[in-house]
């Protein structure tokens, strides 16, 4: 026996569905672009297939034309018997324009379908009606009305499903519609049997007045985003460190147990520091996921697209950008999974891009670092406004300007002809999340990561460690293979002003933008310095760096992409082995250029 | 009735009647925005405007979408009432 597909439009409840008839939950959602993810359950032994949501069978951009291709292999090759296709009670016309299609389509296969009218609870709330019988005996096909949030109606949805599968003769559709009046004949029957649609929209209207209104919106979202960048940066922090301190609390007892020596040495940094680099970031993502997934569901999402379109068009991005962005300057890895929310294809792949030009996290140290070592810790008017805070605020706008002017760039030259969607959205209903879908999802999601990304990222911490501690083992990192690299590539470096132990720490920072403080620790023989940066500060000044190499290291920081995790998530999400090659020596061009520029202009002006 | 130009004039708080979509509009696109209710002859209501002339909202049939300045400029409107 063949599985039953669910299909219906974006919105429509229909992955609530599944997980409610399946008691599955699926794990990731209908991703626009690149990954489209197909999820299967089952109940009583009848397979479920849930297909991502898509508005017509008309594809219109490249996420739905795979959603659609899926649906039609999976008919084609006999493997479906049967049909759910799920309809928002609340969005009728919508939702049959998908429908009617759909009917012809399975008509056309002889395939049996049922209609699964859902979200009936918010009908009845609002005290309006659907003549679902009529309705069914116009359409020629069985009709189910249901609510998968408020689980009613299911046990008689799955009645007919297995009806469905014993006599499916009985659930064929009878009639089929021209394609070119199946609008025309949506809205007619949603006149005649659906409800009354001022009544529906009456909610959704007054909140918009207030998500939307010219002053007030505008709060609203600085406030929402705000709470956002919180969630994000300071609330994951504690879990962060527990999750370092955990794995390196392992790492002592797994190591005190082993005598000193490679295998030691191997297991404390290699074993545990590698899975810690990947691990740390799980807390993040899931954080973000999950309220990103409260943002989508509730609705609040397609309002913020809206307020930020227009700004962030003339950049050649989209509305949905923002967020993205918002999220890098915490870190760039959930920020890169936040993007999946862009249905442009051509500015999703945009945003991507220029996300690891925001200030993350991870620059922190090396800017407080070399904030400390070139500008001076005057402050004014009684403390509140500070010469290396400005320094830090000019480092955060440099990364979003220069992201800017990247997007600006690509949108205009290399990717100009690339295939764009114009600004189309529906606006989905203002709704309350259903939250244990939503953990069970962002769990996922943090899984996906630790799965997916996590081995590369481990696989290249482990060749850097070979790199640095052989031959001499651990601590010597200046005799080691990767100073010899270093001091091999001198001459990369000289025309910045830096000696060898910069080009290694550069080097070495090119797994992770936080190591460059480590390693320049241990030059300088500062113990912890990631802990005692004013100590490090006062060795690299009295060492004798130049301003203008500070500067050029600042520049090179701000622009370069020096993180493996950063770089394996950009091969997952955009599926092209080649993109994070070439979006790495990219950027790596442009911040060594922007960096010479830099030392050049400084030495010039001094 | 009045005869008017295009969508994206269309005040707030205004119906009009939907003539027809421009040739801007790449077919494709014409096809998903017929299957968003924007038919020949159908009618439509902007609901609200947006600073600096981000994307305005109209209300068609059952729902509201969003449309950016480059579609709404290319949509054909008779307006029912004077907005």
């Amino acid at each position: 026996m063949g599985n039953v597909l669910l299909i219906g439009k974006p919105n429509s409840g229909k992955s609530l569905l599944f997980n409610r008839l399946t008691g599955l939950q699926q794990k990731v959602a209908n991703f626009p672009g690149v990954t489209v993810e197909i999820k299967s359950g089952s109940f009583d032994n009848i397979g479920i297939i849930d297909f991502p949501g898509i508005y017509s069978l008309n594809p219109l951009t490249k996420d739905e034309d795979i959603a659609l291709q899926k649906f039609q292999e999976a008919v084609e090759q006999n493997n479906v018997s049967g049909i759910i296709c799920t309809l928002d009670a609340t969005r009728l016309e919508r939702s049959l324009i998908i429908a009617l299609q759909t009917l012809n389509y399975v008509k056309e296969n002889k395939i049996p379908i049922i209609f699964a009218l859902n979200m009936m609870d918010e009908i009845y709330a609002n005290k309006t009606s659907i003549d679902v019988s009529s309705l069914s005996r116009d359409l020629g096909v069985v009709v189910i009305p249901i609510s998968a949030k408020k689980k009613h109606g299911l046990d008689i949805l799955k009645d007919e499903i297995k009806n469905m599968l014993k006599v499916p003769g009985n659930y064929l559709p009878e009639k089929t519609w021209e394609d070119e009046k199946i609008v025309i004949k949506s809205r007619g029957l949603n006149q005649t049997y659906g409800p009354k649609t001022d009544v529906i929209l009456k909610k959704q209207n007054f909140l918009d007045k207030i998500f939307l209104n010219n002053f007030l919106g505008g709060i609203m979202f600085a406030l929402i985003m705000i709470f956002l960048f919180q969630a994000i940066f300071t609330w994951a922090s504690p879990l962060m460190d527990m999750v370092e301190s955990t794995l390196a609390w392992m790492g002592q007892v797994t190591s005190s147990y082993l005598p000193d020596g490679v295998l030691k040495d191997f297991i404390n940094e290699a074993i545990f520091g590698g899975v810690g680099s990947f691990l740390v970031f799980v807390p993040q993502i899931f954080i973000l996921t999950f309220i990103i997934g409260i943002l989508e569901d509730s609705g609040y999402m397609a309002r913020a697209s809206i307020i930020c379109h227009k700004p962030l068009s003339l950049f050649g991005l989209s509305g949905r950008s923002f967020i993205p962005y918002l999220t890098a300057h915490a870190c760039a890895i959930p920020a890169i999974f936040a993007a999946r929310t862009i249905e442009s294809p051509k500015k999703r792949l945009i945003t991507i891009l220029t996300i690891p030009l925001m200030a993350c996290s991870a620059r922190l140290p090396v800017y407080t670092l070399l904030i400390a070592v070139l500008i001076p810790d005057k402050t004014f008017f009684g403390g509140v406004f500070g010469l290396q805070g400005l320094a830090f605020f000019l480092l955060y706008f440099f990364g979003l300007a220069m992201a800017l002017i990247v997007s600006g760039l690509l949108s205009r030259t290399t990717l100009k002809d690339e295939s764009d969607s114009p600004y189309i959205i529906e606006l989905p209903p203002y709704r309350l999340p259903t939250f244990v879908p939503l953990f069970r999802k962002s769990l996922s999601a943090a899984w996906a990561f630790f799965s997916k990304a996590g081995p590369i990222i481990f696989v290249v911490t482990l060749v850097v460690w070979v790199l640095g501690y052989f031959p001499n083992g651990s601590g010597n990192l200046e005799n080691s293979w990767l100073s010899h690299i270093g001091q091999f590539l001198e001459p990369i470096f000289k025309p910045l002003g830096l000696d060898w132990k910069y080009g290694v720490a550069i080097l070495a920072s090119f797994l992770a933008r936080e190591v460059f403080v480590g390693t320049l620790g241990t030059f300088f023989g500062i113990e912890g310095a990631d802990e005692n940066i004013s100590g490090l500060a006062e060795s690299i000044q009295n060492s004798g760096l130049l301003a203008a190499s500070g500067f050029a290291l600042l520049v090179f920081y701000a622009i370069a992409l020096q993180c493996v995790s950063t770089l394996a998530i950009l091969k997952r999400e955009s599926g092209n082995k080649l993109f994070p090659i070439w979006i790495f020596v990219g950027y790596t061009v442009l911040a060594y250029l922007l960096a010479l520029l830099t030392y050049n202009l400084v030495s010039w002006f001094s | 009735m009045k005869r008017s130009d295009i969508l994206w004039e269309l005040k707030e708080k205004s119906h009009a009647i939907i003539e027809g979509l421009g040739e801007k509009i790449p077919k494709d696109f014409q096809l998903r925005l017929g299957e968003l209710g924007l038919l020949k002859s159908g009618s439509i209501t902007c609901l609200k405007k947006t600073p600096f002339n981000g994307p305005t909202l109209y209300q068609v049939g059952d729902s509201v979408i969003s449309l950016a300045q480059e579609v709404a400029e290319n949509i054909y409107i008779s307006r029912k009432t004077n907005g």
